[in-house]
């Protein structure tokens, strides 16, 4: 479309849209004064205004339409093509269903999802206590029973047991010795002060419902 | 816009959204609403009775096939005439280098013309408006449409041949409304240098 030279004041345009009678008020009056002061815009405003009648003439007349045949033809040739437009309009509705806005506040939903992973992430503190406590104490424990036991002189005596309650944990702690097959020892130190160690024996932490080594 | 005009255009604009959907019927209004306009706009554009149908035949099929694109339903006209032109217009330039055109059914030389819509030969009319313009003057007028660039014949026959609407015709030309009403000066400025003879 070109818009080459296009000047709305032209007098010439005015009066073309004159004949339209699309022309304000105020530019009607504009053309008015430039039509009394120009005899060749007059003119010329009559020409236009013939040229616009020939035109409406030359295009009139022609309208003897028998629609019927060329309906029935457009509509033959439609329907030829129904089965294709109609998966193109099911690629349509597809690529509409696909760019659906699905009403997504991102912000909420990473928001929501981190709320509910966080709590996992950070264990409850009771199971903590549970985790570490448990075999630190079941440790200290047995320390306790060995300290006890060597204290008292002989490792062939049994260092006893102990008795565990944390709340959700609770049970016996029985330490037991077993006695290697070679009494000597190995690392040339006293038995009887360190035997737990020296003698290869170890200590068993046992749960109540397991009986201890022999 | 006056009452009657916005209901007439809310009623189209349901149909085309029925067809839109798949109504045949739907669509089958449509074409009967607008083949009249559809033919002729090819004819002024052609001159050629039956090229002008085979376009308007062309255009409602291509309207069918991408109906679905079309937004706003209430702008099913200019936007299905923009398709009618688009064709015509291709068609006249695609048969102006096969250098072959022909206008045997203009009543520029012969003693009759077609009905642009039937096709069928008839004489020249007696009992409408052109039939009273000599012969003579009808070819001029042909002749000198035919030397109008294509836009500014676009306008001129859209708006005062046709009768559409500025904001239809600035629609199909995709301008503005200012823009139509000068592409319609200039084409008149145009056709009066080339008719002098006959005013």
């Amino acid at each position: 479309m070109t818009d080459r030279g296009y000047n709305p004041d032209d007098p010439g345009f005015l009066a073309s849209r004159r004949l339209d009678e699309e022309l304000p008020a105020e530019a009607q009056a504009r053309l008015d004064a430039a039509l009394s002061a120009s005899p060749a815009l007059r003119e010329e405003a009559e020409q236009l205004r013939a040229v616009d009648d020939l035109v409406k003439r030359w295009g009139a007349g022609s309208e003897e339409v028998d629609s019927e045949p060329f309906v029935k033809s457009v509509v033959g040739a439609v329907e030829s093509q129904h089965d294709s437009v109609e998966l193109r309009r099911v690629d349509s509705l597809l690529a509409g269903w696909r760019d659906e806005d699905l009403g997504i506040d991102s912000d909420r939903f990473v928001e929501g999802v981190m709320g509910r992973v966080a709590p996992r992430r950070r264990a409850p503190g009771h199971q903590w206590i549970i985790r570490l406590g448990v075999p630190l104490a079941a440790a200290a424990a047995v320390m306790f029973a060995v300290t006890t036991t060597l204290q008292r002189g002989s490792i062939d005596q049994d260092p006893g047991s102990v008795s565990v309650d944390w709340g959700t944990v609770a049970g016996t702690v029985e330490v037991a010795f077993a006695r290697s097959a070679d009494p000597s020892p190995a690392d040339g130190l006293d038995n009887d002060e360190i035997g737990f160690v020296s003698v290869g024996a170890g200590p068993a932490l046992l749960l109540d419902d397991e009986a201890p080594p022999s | 816009m006056d009452a009657e005009t916005s209901q007439l255009e809310s009623m189209e604009a349901d149909v085309v959204v029925r067809a839109q959907a798949g109504d045949a019927r739907a669509f089958e209004q449509l074409v009967r609403d607008y083949h009249r306009r559809a033919i002729s706009l090819g004819y002024r554009l052609l001159g050629n009775s039956e090229d002008a149908q085979d376009v308007a035949q062309e255009a409602f099929v291509r309207a069918y096939k991408s109906l679905a694109q079309l937004d706003d339903p209430a702008r099913f006209g200019g936007w299905f005439m923009r398709i009618v032109s688009n064709l015509a217009l291709n068609f006249r330039r695609a048969r102006k280098t096969r250098s072959a055109v022909s206008l045997d059914d203009m009543s520029a030389f012969g003693d009759e013309f077609r009905n642009p819509v039937t096709g069928q030969r008839k004489a020249a009319n007696t009992d409408d408006e052109s039939a009273a313009m000599p012969k003579e003057l009808h070819a001029a007028i042909t002749d000198a449409m035919d030397e109008l660039p294509e836009q500014q014949r676009l306008a001129l026959v859209l708006f005062s041949v046709e009768g559409m609407p500025q904001k239809e015709v600035a629609e199909v030309l995709e301008c503005s409304i200012e823009m139509v009403k000068w592409n319609v000066f200039q084409a008149r400025k145009k056709m009066q240098k080339a008719l002098t003879e006959f005013l």
